[in-house]
């Protein structure tokens, strides 16, 4: 390239790159981001130092690998023999706007799903038949409730052999349920029984069948829409947010030193292509820290199980020596810490057997009680004063282990930040103790834990209690905590609603402007023109996201029918459920509407579908709303009350959209 | 209960200093903004300290030094999201005759 054309003169303008450099330089950038990726793998395994660190270091390797194979990527494109600004930006132009239109229609349905999931724990809850009255239980008589429970099933059930679960209802009481079959954070919720106290010495049993709905919108949210399995899925979604980190810091190289001076300027008037243009770099640029966490965490998610790990994810225990738990109240694990002697059928954590199949008795040389959980409560106080326990697990010493199969089969992210360790070895007993910690990073979805044991009280891993973490873990915890939106508590929860929705327009506006690029433009004809490309690629990006909204409000109906509640008399009189059915048709009913969508969009005009869409998505939700209000009038709480107003409002806004579109000429 | 009383009162007066904070930063940044004429950009750029570090002091009890970090963060984001579509609206009305 000739850098000036003479004295005097400006610099020739650059040209774009041929298809075959283009390739070149693309094929040469993936090579390279592969091989970060792979270093971060060997560093991980070969580097001494680096062991002690178990998952958390492999973890903030690979992440650090990610960001390293984004930036060559980035570079390997953009670089050349004269590396001004502007030209980067025309070098950048075609594969920044190629990614978008590929990629952005899977981000917009990712981040949509992804803004709903913000709000499942509540979801589930609002979702709920109205419990029984008599549900709380004061804290002090869970053990008698347990051993009325054991007399009733005629010693079919013992508290020691089976999980129980207690549900923190105020610092002196609780729900007690069995979950009737094994759970992982995230997977498929189980069928649980519900175990209430009517009077006292009196036990009251009710099955209770919770809604898939939040665990598919978080699968879908996972796979970005997919209608994959999730171990097809991930390499996928890894790939695409390599490219997504690319688009955003190609994006910036590209459009900063173009827009300075207009950069808070939305020009609502002229031509939609201006407006489009504006939008789109208002929202990626003013998001751009969170979009780079998204990109960097779902990177790390999507591709961390894939990679040939060593020590750091499979084969190291966890942490429960770290600064952490040292000099704390609970004594350390170790001391007097036997496994005990449980002889007793492959009960994997269930309360009792599913479907009825083998029920003979267990035949447990019973180990001693476990504490009781105002005893554990009270310790817990003193050792992590800011800690907040929402649920205690007790889990018997024959529970599931922790494998890729498992999690495959519960349907659970592949990805974990203890690797396949998070769970202790069969034979352990284990108290998992789940909270919140408002001052404090959250390493999960929206709580922290501690596993104890549950007879001594010690602490068997305490690397994913908020507040006691060494660095390492505490540091990546705010990597899983900046994507998640756990910390900060109802805030910052809210503050990441309105950032995901602002993804969803800037992938939108990304469409949108690509599209009012590649229109043709016909001279004497004020308005471009569709090609058949434009046509159908506005229709397919327009059609998958308000299928997406359309399937979410339909799984929003869906969600208060599919959860039941009904009294039982024993415990092997359950009701034998199929969660994976459950889980099925919430999928099967999402996708269906999805299908309709695109199809509308395929055979009408795009400004009925739209119409059309919205006033459908805006009827869901609004009968999910009259449904919930109705039915489950008695189980509010104030986030219930919130969730319900705020479901209430985006009806009203969806409504308002579809009559402004079908009012609207254009 | 107190303590609940106290968080409460550092919370919304941080969010005051916050979003005091992000309009600044918005006003500070080129292209369509309200820019008042009597606001210069040294005293601009002195309340814009001042108000950062005053919304990170209050948030800290709150939210721990790098939650307040990150929630300033997300808050200015998400303003600076919004406010100048919203402006923009505002404009457009004002510029079209009644």
């Amino acid at each position: 390239m000739k850098p000036l054309a003479g004295r005097g003169e400006r610099p020739l303008p650059p040209r774009p790159h041929s298809p075959l450099i283009f390739w070149l330089r693309l094929s040469t950038g993936s090579i390279m981001a592969v091989l970060c990726l792979l270093a971060a793998c060997w560093a991980d395994r070969h580097l001494a130092f680096l062991r002690p660190y178990g998952a958390t270091g492999f973890s903030l390797l690979a992440m650090i690998g990610c960001l390293a194979g984004m930036i060559v990527l980035t570079l390997c494109m953009g670089l050349g023999s004269w590396p001004r600004i502007q030209h980067l930006a025309i070098r950048y132009r075609s594969l920044h706007g190629y990614i978008g239109i590929t990629t952005g229609s899977l981000l917009a349905m990712g981040f949509l799903a992804g803004t709903v999931t913000l709000f499942a724990t509540p979801l589930q809850e609002w979702s709920q038949p109205r419990l029984p009255a008599s549900e709380t239980i004061p804290l002090t008589d869970i053990p008698s409730v347990l051993n009325h429970l054991s007399d009733m099933e005629h010693g079919h059930y013992r508290a020691t052999d089976h999980q129980y679960r207690l549900t923190l209802t105020s610092p002196v009481s609780a729900r007690l349920s069995l979950p009737a079959a094994p759970e992982l954070p995230l997977g498929r919720p189980a069928a649980q029984i519900l175990v209430t106290q009517p009077q006292a010495g009196t036990v009251q049993l009710y099955q209770l069948v919770p809604s898939p709905v939040p665990a598919v919108i978080g699968g879908l949210h996972r796979r970005m829409g997919l209608p994959l399995p999730e171990s097809w899925a991930m390499p996928l979604v890894g790939l695409i947010c390599f490219f997504y980190g690319l688009a955003l810091l190609s994006g910036i190289i590209l459009l900063l030193p173009g827009i300075w001076r207009t950069l808070m300027t939305v020009r609502l008037e002229g031509h939609a292509r201006r407006f489009w243009l504006d939008l789109h770099s208002l929202l990626g640029l003013y998001s751009l820290p969170f979009q780079l966490v998204i990109a960097l965490t779902v990177a790390l998610f999507a591709l961390a199980p894939l990679l040939p790990t060593g020590p750091g994810l499979r084969n190291s225990p966890p942490t429960t020596t770290g600064p952490a738990s040292r000099g704390a109240a609970f004594p350390e694990s170790g001391a007097g810490n036997s496994p005990p002697t449980t002889t007793g059928p492959a009960s994997r954590g269930a309360a009792f057997p599913e479907s009825g199949a083998g029920n003979s008795p267990p035949t447990t040389t019973g180990p001693a009680s476990p504490l009781p959980p105002a005893v554990i409560l009270t310790q817990m106080q003193a050792f992590a004063p800011d800690f907040r326990p929402l649920t205690l697990d007790y889990v018997p010493a024959l529970h599931m282990r922790d494998n890729l199969a498992t999690r495959q089969s519960l349907h659970a992210p592949l990805y974990d930040a203890s690797g396949f360790h998070g769970l202790p070895p069969s034979g352990q007993p284990y108290l998992l103790l789940e909270g919140t910690d408002p001052r404090n990073p959250l390493i999960g979805r929206d709580r922290g834990s501690i596993l104890l044991d549950p007879h001594t009280g010690t602490i068997l891993d305490s690397q994913n209690l908020p507040g006691r973490q060494p660095l390492a873990r505490r540091i990546l915890t705010w990597c899983l905590a900046l994507h998640f939106g756990s910390f900060g508590g109802e805030f910052v929860r809210w503050l990441y609603v309105i950032l995901g929705l602002c993804g969803v327009g800037f992938f939108h506006t990304a469409n949108q402007l690509w599209l009012n690029s590649h229109r043709r433009r016909i001279p004497g004809q004020p308005a471009p023109v569709e090609t058949s490309a434009t046509l159908w690629t506005a229709r397919l990006s327009e059609g998958s996201l308000s299928g997406c909204l359309l399937g979410l409000c339909g799984l929003m109906v869906l969600s208060p029918l599919m959860s039941h509640l009904h009294p039982v008399t024993s415990l092997t009189d359950a009701v034998p459920h199929d969660p994976e059915q459950a889980r099925q048709e919430a999928s099967l009913t999402f996708y269906a509407l999805v299908a309709l969508s695109l199809a509308s969009y395929c055979l009408f005009p795009r400004r009925v579908c739209r119409g059309m869409i919205l006033a459908l998505s805006a009827a869901c939700l609004s009968t999910a709303v009259v449904i919930v209000t109705l039915h489950h009038m008695m189980t509010r709480t104030s986030a219930l009350e919130e969730l319900t107003m705020a479901f209430a409002i985006a009806s009203l806004c969806l409504w308002y959209g579809a009559f402004h579109v079908i009012r609207s000429r254009r | 209960m107190p303590g609940v009383m106290a968080e409460s009162i550092y919370f919304w007066s941080g969010l005051l200093t916050g979003t005091l904070w992000a309009v600044l930063l918005w006003l500070q940044l080129p292209g369509q903004t309200p820019c008042p004429e009597h606001l210069n950009r040294r005293t601009g750029l002195i309340c814009l300290a001042l108000s950062g570090l005053l919304t990170l002091t209050l948030w800290s009890p709150v939210f721990g030094v790098a939650g307040a970090f990150f929630c300033l963060g997300g808050w200015s984001m998400t303003l600076l999201c919004l406010m100048p579509v919203i402006w923009a609206f505002i404009s457009l009305r004002r510029s079209q005759p009644s």
